[in-house]
């Protein structure tokens, strides 16, 4: 064989650094956004002392309860949620060959919205007190496990009609419309002949809130998340041939069905398991993939990583914004992600300079 | 030489290929001649393992001893292009890098690297080996697609109208490279092409395909005005210019 010395490698090698270093630059921005979410709050006390109940693992005396059993979790939840939804994104974006498709678009949060208002009116889980006022323990688990089934419900949908009948990508798409307003319709449904206590709270849980998240909560959401990620990661080159289309893909050894069922089931877990827990929160499927694609181009192998970095990102940041614009008042996240995501979103796509 | 044998194949109950038996061999280019809707595309996609044949079967043997060997594509030993279509806006590099997608897990290993340098170097597109490939030319784009093919490694090349799409030159260029290659590499190339012209100026061997099965497989004296005439219906002209056949329809 003949020896070409390598000097397109090298300066692809080269042309490649470039795209580490953005990723140890998400990643310090991530870990940025994570200390200032810890640090920044309206409890009175300075940076000074919650770093030392931190590193001291003390969660007795004020800081520390406020550190380990507010801030913590919540620092951790939009982390681990942003993530899930960033990555998953990415990944149903390739195997819907659609640059809209994020598990929301295909009926899941409107399944977990249902199962969600299902048990609240339907299996009276409600504080009776105030409509706004945190519901009790077993309410929290009773109304996710609802949403989850919900979402379940979608999930399970579209994986039918994708392993059965066979339909494509816009057909799955299209399946996801229906099932939107399906969904919509009969929780409207129910909100019809529910009491006024019982809509609030209903609507209530809708907003995407990453207080709402113990330590419980949390661990499903991570577990769940880390397997989905795992996967994504050790197909990037599946998607990378996908992108090519089914055709190149099969001749490239992919086995293509499997890889879009299986996708498809990862990250509709990982979006039903963020909305059972947290709620409703759009945009960050989107936002994060569009934005890696349009500074890094198409290359999964770095696109799910980063998208994962940068949703989390994004999620803490809109938190933070959410706790500091109105303080003392703290705004659900959720409205925070839809107010900054349709301006950005439109952004991208004027900008972009590859059609989205 | 790739042999296929009694091949079936049906979209629900449409019956697409009906016994297709011919073998292709190394070193040389197999045209696929015929209509469109024909069945030349599904028979390069069976033998690709991008579609599962109903009943029949594909063999390859290699050179000196050992058997045939069932489903090649399965041990990887095909590389199909299909045909043009968008692509993606990733680097020319890392499309051709992908034809090693058998042989990665997650990273390219020193040999993946090579063999994709190679390949650049094979089709000549060392040049914009950097550029993307949403804004390549659709001449450098198949070159791409080909280069990739060739990172495959693979004994046979299964090419699905590789000149469509291009200009004059590109045309002739990507035959040329096609053909050299085949037989620089010894490998058995089978390429469905409308053009009979460059069919017959760059390939041995010809494989016409009529509404599904086997209409004639020879070499250049199947290529006579009888057959052309019957497999697409025209009225043509054969001219014998220096040594070679031009076709010419009235």
């Amino acid at each position: 064989m003949k020896n070409y010395e390598g000097y397109v490698t090298e300066s692809y090698a080269a042309a490649r650094a470039w795209k580490l270093i953005a990723g140890v630059f998400m990643a310090f921005a991530l870990f940025c956004a994570a200390a200032a979410s810890l640090l920044y709050g309206q409890y009175g006390c300075g940076p000074g002392d919650i770093f030392r109940a931190l590193v001291s693992f003390d969660d007795t005396g004020g800081p520390g309860y406020v550190l380990w059993n507010l801030r913590m979790p919540r620092t951790l939840a939009a982390a681990f949620c942003g993530a899930a939804l960033g990555s998953a994104g990415a990944v149903t974006q390739n195997v819907l060959k659609n640059p809209l498709a994020t598990p929301f678009t295909i009926g899941i949060s409107q399944g977990a919205a249902f199962g969600a208002s299902f048990a609240i009116i339907f299996l009276k889980n409600y504080s009776s007190a105030a409509s706004s006022a945190p519901p009790a323990q077993t309410h929290i688990y009773s109304i996710a496990f609802c949403a989850f089934a919900g979402s379940l419900i979608s999930t399970a949908f579209i994986l039918a009609l994708s392993g059965f009948k066979n339909v494509g990508p816009l057909g799955l798409i299209l399946a996801g419309v229906a099932l939107n307003s399906l969904f919509g319709a009969l929780t409207m449904l129910m909100q019809y002949f529910a009491t006024d206590i019982q809509i609030s709270s209903a609507l209530f849980w809708t907003f995407g809130d990453v207080g709402k998240a113990g330590y419980g909560e949390l661990g499903v959401i991570a577990a769940v998340f880390c397997l989905a990620f795992a996967y994504f990661i050790s197909k990037s080159w599946d998607y990378n041939a996908l992108e090519w289309g089914d055709e190149t893909a099969a001749g490239l050894g992919v086995n293509v069905k499997r890889l879009r069922i299986v996708t498809m089931l990862l990250a509709s877990l990982v979006s039903a398991a963020v909305t059972a827990f947290i709620g409703v929160i759009g945009f960050i499927g989107l936002i994060a993939p569009h934005t890696v694609r349009i500074f890094m181009a198409g290359d999964y192998r770095y696109l799910t990583a980063y998208s994962a970095l940068l949703g989390a990102f994004t999620l803490l940041a809109s938190d933070l914004i959410a706790r500091s614009a109105l303080a003392p008042q703290v705004l659900p996240v959720g409205i925070v992600t839809a107010f900054a995501g349709a301006p950005l979103f439109l952004y991208l796509l004027i900008k972009g300079d590859r059609g989205i | 030489m790739l042999v296929f044998e009694g091949l079936f194949f049906s979209y629900s109950r449409v019956d697409v290929l009906k016994n297709i038996t011919f073998s292709a061999p190394s070193g040389e280019v197999c045209a696929l001649l015929g209509p469109n809707g024909c069945g030349k595309s599904t028979l390069l996609k069976c033998a690709a393992g991008v579609l599962a044949p109903q009943a029949g079967t594909i063999r390859y043997k290699g050179e000196g001893p050992g058997g045939l060997r069932c489903s090649p594509h399965r041990e990887g030993l095909t590389a199909y292009m299909p045909q043009a279509q968008a692509p993606p806006p990733c680097s020319v590099f890392d499309a051709v890098l992908l034809g090693r997608k058998r042989h990665m897990n997650f990273r390219a290993c020193k040999r993946d690297l090579e063999k994709t340098e190679e390949a650049i170097h094979l089709t000549s597109i060392s040049d914009i080996a950097l550029k993307r490939c949403d804004n390549l030319s659709g001449g450098e784009l198949q070159k791409v697609v080909l280069a990739r093919s060739l990172a495959q490694e693979p004994k046979v090349l299964l090419l699905d109208e590789p000149t469509n799409h291009l200009d004059l030159k590109n045309q002739v260029e990507m035959m040329k490279l096609i053909k050299n290659i085949t037989e620089k590499l010894n490998i058995i190339t089978i390429a469905a092409i409308h053009d009979m012209n460059l069919a017959v100026k760059y390939a041995a061997k010809f494989v016409m395909i009529k509404s599904g099965e086997i209409f004639a497989d020879s070499n250049i004296l199947a290529v006579t005005k009888e057959n052309i005439d019957s497999l697409y219906s025209v009225d043509s002209k054969i001219y014998d210019i220096d040594g070679g056949k031009i076709i010419a329809i009235n």
